[in-house]
């Protein structure tokens, strides 16, 4: 019985972290424009992150290495310390935009300036990750986050044409008023946020925390392989919920109040509650990861101590470089910068880094050395190359499409 | 993203703006109906109008800016956006008054239809 409920813990956790601030404002941005004709990229980025987090999962419970520490041994000090730049850097957008969605969250509760949010929720995030357990943390934020449930519930509330829905998934074309630019750059925003770096340096770096072994990869394929899936149902009602309600309205959603509307047209004041304690979950939860990647990727590049697993004072710089990130984090904010503008270029430079991290892994976890007998099967390595492609088509597409489109306007 | 975007012409600047502050106006109305006695709570309305309003003076800056100014094209356009601000600016004090919104959502449908014409 406790395996079991072990298990759906672990599944559930799975599907509520799925979903942070750029996969909702991203899913919401592109069903109020573009309907669901960009489904199937949430299909092809839960695909990916299934397979990048289950190899990066697996090199962390069999080797007992975390990803920065790998990509420092394979690629050299000076191409390592480029890719911890560039991920830092992409993570330190992801933070920013968690915090900022924190604060707008809070908004739509109080109706207060979400400016004054920003500080408070960054200083909340540093208690937890001081005081809390690593497990308390990931599964109190992942159950709380099942609330985005309510966006299917929504979806069907709302009573949609439902062959109108499936003939724009099955049959995608570019809307009208749309340029096909604007679609390809939005479906690779789509595809940054479903496969943002920081989940793999979490997830790695988790399986060390938990102290995984090669006997937890079965829960480790459990929690990759069906909760990565049904998260991604998530985003897909998220677009649904748009596309239904805002799209024939003309309303391109450019700021999380509008993301609201279509729930509570659909369930009322309860959907109302059900959905900002499903964002304030999602964010905080993914504030709390960023952070602790940004701590992960450097601690492990230069071999410092580092994990939750010892006390701060054991790791005394992993909990320095959080601090910084935290700092800079509400500093970025106190520009009065639009969370929800970091967070569309933040899913688009994540596809940009992607290789980065991607490819190190991808070798690895075919290296016997590291690996023994549990380096990628045949079809992992078929999908893993397959990706490969992908993920660089998307990397060098992203930064032209955005000078293009103008960041997709 | 305004340097990204400002390769465009100015009629097609102006075509962005108004579909921009329509975008603004209609959220805005949707919020305001929901909020009227359809359960999207008070807070969460002032923040949707707040949003709005900041989306429709974006829109009146980028035409306001626009070159060559004072064509008749540019004046239709900032009176419609003009209109939006007035009502989304009516549909902040209702909501801080804590009173009816029909008047404001009233003035933004008209808002919305000019916008649209």
């Amino acid at each position: 019985m406790k395996r079991i409920f072990a298990v759906a813990l672990g599944v559930l956790t799975a599907i509520g972290g799925f979903v942070d601030i750029g996969d909702l404002v991203t899913n919401a941005v592109v069903g109020s424009r573009f309907g669901l004709s960009l489904a199937w990229v949430v299909i092809v980025g839960v695909v990916g992150i299934c397979l990048f987090a289950n190899m990066s999962g697996r090199v962390g419970a069999v080797s007992g290495r975390a990803t920065f520490e790998i990509i420092r041994e394979r690629l050299g000090p000076r191409v390592g310390l480029a890719n911890l730049g560039a991920s830092f850097f992409i993570n330190l957008m992801t933070l920013t935009a968690e915090i900022g969605g924190i604060a707008l969250a809070l908004q739509l509760i109080t109706g207060v300036d979400p400016a004054l949010f920003g500080p408070l929720a960054a200083f909340a995030v540093w208690v937890i990750v001081w005081r809390a357990k690593f497990s308390q943390l990931e599964n109190a934020v992942g159950i709380l986050g099942l609330s985005l449930i309510v966006f299917v519930v929504a979806v069907f509330l709302l009573g949609p044409d439902w062959g109108d829905l499936a003939r724009q998934a099955v049959m995608p074309t570019v809307p009208a008023s749309e340029q096909p630019a604007t679609y390809w750059y939005y479906a690779i925003a789509l595809f940054g946020a479903a496969m943002t770096p920081y989940e793999v340096f979490f997830f790695s770096s988790g399986a060390i925390e938990e102290g995984w072994k090669r006997k937890d990869l079965g829960q480790e394929r459990l929690n990759v392989f069906v909760g990565f899936p049904l998260g991604g149902v998530l985003s897909i009602a998220i677009a649904a919920s748009a596309a239904i309600v805002l799209l024939p309205q003309a309303i391109a959603v450019t700021s999380l109040s509008q993301v609201v509307l279509p729930v509570v047209q659909a369930g009322g004041t309860i959907a109302f509650c059900f959905l900002v304690v499903g964002m304030l979950a999602a964010f905080f939860g993914a504030a709390l990861e960023t952070t602790l990647s940004s701590g992960y990727t450097i601690a492990q590049y230069f071999g410092w101590s580092w994990g939750k697993f010892r006390r701060p004072a054991q790791a005394a710089r992993f909990h320095v470089v959080m601090i910084v990130g935290l700092v800079l984090a509400v500093g970025i904010l106190a520009t009065g910068v639009d969370p929800i503008l970091i967070t569309e270029y933040s899913v688009v430079f994540s596809a940009v880094a992607l290789p980065l991290t991607y490819l190190p892994i991808l070798i690895v976890a075919n290296d016997p050395d590291y690996m023994g007998a549990d380096v990628n099967g045949r079809l992992a390595n078929a999908l893993g190359l397959v990706y490969l492609v992908i993920i660089l088509v998307a990397s060098l597409a992203a930064i032209p499409l955005m000078i293009i489109t103008g960041a997709g306007a | 993203m305004i340097a990204l975007g400002g390769c465009s012409s100015p009629s097609n600047q102006i075509d962005d703006a108004l579909d921009q502050a329509h975008s603004a106006v209609a959220s805005a109305a949707s919020a305001a109906e929901l909020a009227d006695g359809n359960g999207l709570p008070v807070s969460s309305a002032r923040a949707s109008a707040s949003d709005a309003l900041a989306e429709l003076q974006d829109a009146e800056s980028a035409v306001s800016e626009l070159v060559p100014p004072d064509t008749d094209e540019q004046r239709e356009a900032l009176a419609a956006i003009r209109t939006g601000i007035d009502a989304l600016l009516t549909l902040q004090q209702a909501l801080a008054a804590g009173g009816d919104l029909g008047s404001a959502r009233e003035q933004l449908a008209a808002a919305d239809e000019e916008l649209r014409s």
